[in-house]
């Protein structure tokens, strides 16, 4: 098989793969580092539900980074990388093609 | 002078009338925060177009005093510190400490200083203890800026039992406190124009405060 055309079938995998994440992950506009924990309590002596709240520590993948100097924790960094690198495989594709005799 | 003591009189009588009393809870009731009681926690909520987000800080302190003579006279101070806010990105929060934001390190403390009740109005009274809901007016000091606030609260008030021993001494106070502030009013700017688009201009607190009247 063409080696550009495995870049491009791998490039498609890690767009689906981060996307799939991504939605799993709520659909978050900046990724997150810490998710927060909540349990509801009934508390007998108030009469009400009392919530319970504790962050732990837990990725959750963004379309934005959470820190500019790291874009690579985000969906769209790697997923622009990636379809960069597919037009670019398609471009050597269709030039080997019209140069094949 | 016999006018003199009638107008007295007309005073005493509409200022003890405007009074609101609480039956035979009588005087003047320390609350202090306790985590034996509850978990005290500050929810605080952001809504702008890019995103939605809330944190919280659960290191409230403070105590009130609740006049059970004169509800109206009640006053008290909580604060939470600002390093102890959480949003769920560490990025975010750096950001909400720092000197554009909410500067920690001059300001440690958001302080909201209850100067009296107003509309208040007695739900639930009976031998376990009471329940009435109230505007609390005070001061909100943020970035080392006070400001008048006013706060829609509910206040659960139970009476000292076996049950409530369990969890501590005296008697237990939860208080359901909600209330809005413009991040313009306390020169929280943010940089650019992150205010309106990434962070919005005014933000929704939600407060359970949990306390006894033990120390």
């Amino acid at each position: 098989m063409n080696p550009w055309r495995i870049i491009q079938i791998f490039s498609t995998i890690v767009i689906v793969t981060l996307s799939t994440l991504w939605i799993i992950d709520g659909f978050q506009v900046f990724t997150k580092d810490k998710t927060e924990k909540i349990t509801i309590v009934k508390d007998e002596i108030f009469g009400t539900d009392i919530e319970k709240r504790e962050w732990i520590e837990d990725f959750q993948l963004g379309l934005l980074p959470d820190d500019p100097i790291h874009p690579y924790r985000s969906l769209a960094f790697p997923s622009l990388i990636c379809i960069a690198l597919i037009l670019f495989a398609q471009n050597r594709i269709h030039s080997q093609e019209n140069t094949r005799p | 002078m016999k006018a003199l003591l009638i107008l007295a009189g007309i005073l005493i009588l509409s200022s003890s009338a405007f009074a609101t009393q609480l039956g035979n809870v009588k005087g003047k009731k320390v609350v202090t925060l306790q985590n034996s009681v509850g978990t005290s926690i500050a929810k605080f909520n952001s809504n702008s177009p890019l995103e939605k987000f809330e944190g919280n800080s659960q290191s409230l302190q403070g105590s009130f005093t609740l006049n059970a003579d004169n509800l109206e006279q009640s006053i008290g101070k909580i604060s939470f510190p600002v390093r102890s806010m959480k949003t769920g990105l560490s990025k975010r929060d750096d950001h909400m400490y720092g000197k554009d934001w909410l500067d920690a390190q001059n300001h440690p403390n958001i302080e909201f200083e209850l100067k009296k009740l107003s509309t208040i109005s007695i739900k639930k009274f009976d031998n376990s203890g009471f329940e009435f809901s109230a505007i609390a007016e005070g001061m909100c000091s943020v970035k080392g800026i006070a400001k008048p606030a006013k706060a829609k609260l509910v206040v659960k008030y139970v009476l000292e039992s076996e049950a409530t021993r369990k969890r501590a001494q005296g008697d237990l106070v939860m208080i359901d406190a909600d209330f809005s502030v413009s991040l313009k009013d306390y020169n929280v700017l943010g940089r650019g124009d992150i205010i309106g688009s990434k962070v919005g201009e005014n933000i929704d607190l939600d407060i359970k405060l949990f306390g006894s009247t033990s120390n």
